[in-house]
């Protein structure tokens, strides 16, 4: 009966009505990403055949020089994850790297742990810093004593594929005016309960898709902390990281006002541990997404002023970025104020047409992923995803949603990253004060 | 009557003591009565002198002598070195000993005299072996064998009363107390412990710190320090300018430490390999060999101070083959505990492998055993003669013995079923019962554990068992 109404209201639709009750669907969210990001992606399949001669040469030049690479990684309580870092860091097939963990003041069995590896040799250097600076201050701790060409910032809840590191280096030899290199990051616990493996699929479409199409525009504004691949001078001439939360962000729009190139690697690939739970997911991407407000809003506005350093991509970067999560998030209450006032019997109907438009979208944007980047991975792993599908137009349209507008509305009214625990409460104090 | 006896190396006219006292020189030490010596009196200034005339009396084979107390006269409160000072039994000054302290000094070394003298045979006796006279010495002073940190012994604890009985400095003083230990005849109390070169023993090792790359013991520690509002994190020296800190990233003068910067750690770097670490390797090398070593390498020495047990007692006075186990074993053939552990190995496997036949392992307690050297003072060996014998009636040949200490001996019977085991052990125990309960009037506890040998037996675990049970 409802299905019956529901052909009927759709076939009796006029083009005018389609646009007025389905505005976000149709003029923003299919062209930006459904329709770009699936053209684009056709496109970087002849890109990426074009550039095998390219990719050979520059490997061979890399095996050929032999660079230093530093893994740093930063972290507190990450004790029990760094084993199995180290093991896949130890598998690579670019060997020429070290390892430097950064302790930032652990209260758990860390320190013991990471100086037994130090002890064996599988972490070059460990440092236990006894009192808690922030992740900057522990990454930075890490940069001065790395002694790389390369600065490879890895999450200690994470792993690296065994190709990964000599993949992400091949940019540089390709390039030389890129400064960063950011990995593919995929999720480990994929298995672990049905959060997880939403956030896989949305990991394949924001970050593997996502940023390759953001990379080959030229407007990437993010290498991800759990997988970036610095040049080591371009990191001296910034003298680290600055103070957190969002310090990935933050650096990566850094090196871009230096003028170099920033791209992204879907081939590199880091494994990483993702929340289990949705309250735990819902507190990581609150403290994300407060970071746009406090660093795109704020703290780099001068990058969309017309300027000396003014740089149309770095504009494009953050007014896309601004523009997408900002503006967008308020278009969809509009939306919903929209059809309650306006549309309110039509409820049922829009509700479903756009749970199924978005369903269609997340499918071929799915598929397009898999096409691409579902053969770096095992056959399983991601591909049997697909069944959870339906659920994804809820997971993106309501929880991230709710849980976004949240954390801009706190942020921008109340600035409650700088409360963040995140962070030692010393270093937020001087970091509010003096507006960071 | 006894009397102080002066002893010197060769005559002289120097000392003011010599119309007091008897006087001899060290060559006539032969030929001095020793049962009427009260102790002995050494007055030389020669750090050298002192020692050859200490170890003379030491080494020398009479209980009469070597066990004589040794008062050492000091001509002002000149420093002697620690292990002389204590190898005597008192030191005094020269300007304050007379007549009356000597009579005090008599008086107060009359217990180490009548000690003595409960030797029997005294007069013609001669003591060989350095573990007895070790053991004597400590019974008849009865107080405890204290040990001295000195820097005059490679492996810097002594004990100087008696390590001039040794011959050379070397392990031979601690070897000889752990072996009294071992066979009950000292307890041990922990004093304190001390770390040792892996390679000779020597006491005197020299810690540093080293780079745990390159082993280079040139390295240099820095603190880090971590400026909060921009997050740089570096060395001290990077933040000096003057009198100031400054920032090097963000050029902001640091204030106060835990307001805007904080110092998270020390990092040591090696100046011959650029290695930066938190935690140096500790690495030692001997001053007398002058090899290095890890200290998870050295040896740790536990340092204890000794007393004699009651058997010990009993043995000092009586000797060493006084003991029962000394006396089992020149009747039987005693076996020493590795040897019968292969025993045991054997016969697992032969019986498991052939599974004809059965052997039994046996553990033999006797609880009060200290009780009845005290009890029986020189009978001890007499006795212990006749317990032997019925050892040697009850066991075979083929049967094999070995004792764990004075009080717990191990047996394996073989070809034996437990519970002819059993009637064999209990003939055994009551033999051993009636012999003490008509001749003495006392009846031992006897306990004992009967287990079939097989892949599952753990001898140490038994002899533990059989010890719980004793206690609850």
């Amino acid at each position: 009966m409802y299905i019956e109404n529901l052909i009927q209201f759709i076939s009796n639709l006029t083009f005018w009505q389609v646009l007025a009750y389905f505005w976000p669907f149709f003029i923003i969210d299919m062209f930006r990403y459904v329709l770009l990001d699936s053209f684009l992606i056709i496109s970087y399949i002849p890109k990426w055949k074009r550039e095998r001669p390219l990719r050979a040469r520059a490997r061979k030049q890399l095996f050929h020089e032999r660079p230093l690479v530093s893994v740093i990684v930063p972290g507190k309580n990450e004790g029990k994850h760094i084993p199995k870092l180290c093991r896949s860091l130890a598998a690579q097939t670019y060997n020429q790297i070290e390892i430097i963990v950064v302790d930032d003041g652990s209260d758990d069995k860390t320190a013991q742990i990471c100086r037994e590896l130090e002890a064996k040799k599988e972490i070059t250097t460990f440092i236990s810093n006894r009192v808690r600076g922030g992740k900057a201050s522990a990454a930075n701790t890490a940069l001065r004593y790395a002694r790389g060409e390369y600065v490879l910032h890895i999450d200690a809840d994470s792993f690296l594929d065994s190709k990964s590191i000599e993949t992400i280096l091949l940019p540089f030899y390709m390039d030389e005016n890129i400064g960063v290199v950011g990995g593919d990051v995929r999720v480990a616990n994929i298995n672990d309960s049905l959060t997880t493996s939403l956030q896989a699929i949305e990991y394949m479409k924001t970050i593997s898709t996502g940023r390759t199409v953001l990379s080959m525009l030229g407007i990437l504004r993010i290498v991800a902390g759990a997988h970036g691949m610095f040049r080591k001078d371009v990191l001296d001439r910034l003298q680290g990281w600055d103070v957190g939360p969002g310090l990935d962000g933050d650096i990566t729009l850094k090196i871009r006002k230096l003028g170099y190139r920033v791209v992204h690697e879907s081939h590199a690939i880091c494994y990483t541990n993702v929340p289990s739970t949705p309250s735990k997911l819902a507190h990581q991407r609150y403290r994300w997404d407060r970071s746009l407000i406090r660093f795109r809003a704020r703290k780099h506005f001068d990058i969309l002023k017309p300027s000396a350093n003014f740089y149309l991509s770095n504009f494009i970067s953050s007014a896309d970025n601004l523009f997408f999560n900002l503006l967008l998030n308020i278009k969809w209450w509009l939306y919903t104020a929209q059809i309650l006032i306006f549309q309110a019997s039509l409820l049922e109907y829009i509700f479903m047409i756009n749970y199924l438009l978005y369903l269609i979208a997340n499918f071929i944007e799915f598929s397009v992923a898999l096409l691409l980047f579902g053969s770096t991975t095992a056959k399983w792993r991601e591909k049997k995803l697909i069944f959870l599908m339906p659920l994804m137009p809820l997971y993106t349209g309501l929880f991230i949603r709710i849980v976004r507008t949240y954390a801009y509305l706190m942020e921008f009214l109340h600035r409650t990253s700088y409360n963040d625990r995140w962070n030692p409460w010393k270093v937020s104090k001087i970091a509010k004060r003096e507006r960071l | 009557m006894k009397k102080p006896v002066k002893l010197e190396l060769e005559p002289s006219n120097r000392q003011l003591l010599d119309d007091k006292f008897e006087t001899h020189l060290l060559s006539e030490i032969n030929t001095i009565d020793a049962t009427s010596v009260a102790y002995w009196l050494i007055e030389e200034e020669d750090d050298e002198a002192i020692k050859r005339l200490v170890e003379a009396i030491r080494r020398h084979p009479a209980p009469a002598i070597y066990l004589r107390a040794i008062v050492l006269l000091t001509k002002n409160n000149a420093k002697k070195t620690n292990t002389i000072d204590h190898g005597a039994d008192a030191l005094y000054k020269i300007s304050t000993f007379d007549q009356a302290t000597a009579d005090t000094l008599s008086s107060d070394f009359e217990g180490v005299n009548q000690w003595i003298e409960r030797i029997p045979n005294l007069s013609d006796h001669s003591d060989i072996n350095t573990s007895l006279k070790v053991l004597r010495f400590i019974s008849s002073r009865d107080t405890e064998l204290l040990p001295v940190m000195t820097t005059q012994v490679h492996n810097g604890y002594d004990y100087p009363s008696i390590s001039a009985m040794f011959e050379k400095d070397d392990d031979a003083v601690i070897d000889t107390l752990s072996f009294l230990q071992k066979q009950r005849l000292l307890s041990p109390r922990f004093i304190t412990k001390t770390h040792l070169c892996s390679h000779c023993n020597g006491a005197f090792l020299n810690f540093k710190e080293v780079c745990p790359d390159c082993a280079s013991e040139e390295i240099n520690p820095d603190e880090l320090i971590h400026h909060f509002k921009c997050a740089y994190t570096g060395e001290f020296s990077e933040f000096v300018f003057g009198d100031e800190l400054i920032c090097p990233k963000c050029d902001k003068r640091l204030h106060h430490i835990g307001v805007d910067y904080d110092k998270p750690s020390i990092i040591f770097r090696c100046s011959q390999c650029n290695h930066s670490f938190q935690e140096p390797e500790i690495n030692s090398t001997c001053f007398s060999c002058g090899r290095s070593s890890k200290p998870e390498d050295q040896v740790l020495q536990i340092i204890n101070g000794y007393s004699a047990t009651s058997i010990g007692h009993n043995a000092a006075i009586y000797g060493l083959e006084s003991l029962f186990s000394n006396i089992l074993e020149t009747e039987l053939n005693l076996f020493t505990h590795s040897a019968f552990k292969d025993f045991i190995k054997i016969e697992i496997s032969r019986t498991t492998r052939y599974k004809i036949t059965n052997s039994t392992f046996v553990i033999l307690q006797f609880s009060d055993l200290e009780n009845l050297y005290i009890r029986l003072g020189k009978r001890a060996e007499e006795v212990f003669s006749e317990l032997s014998a019925i050892f040697k009636s009850i066991l075979r040949q083929s049967d094999i013995i070995s004792a764990r200490n004075e009080s717990i001996f191990f047996i394996i019977l073989t070809e034996t079923d437990t519970a002819q085991a059993k009637q064999a052990i209990d003939r055994l125990t009551s033999g051993i019962t009636q012999l003490l309960e008509n001749n003495l009037d006392y009846s031992p506890e006897v306990l004992t554990r009967i287990e079939k040998i097989d892949a599952q037996l753990e001898i140490d675990n038994s002899l533990e068992r059989l010890l719980e049970n004793n206690v609850h």
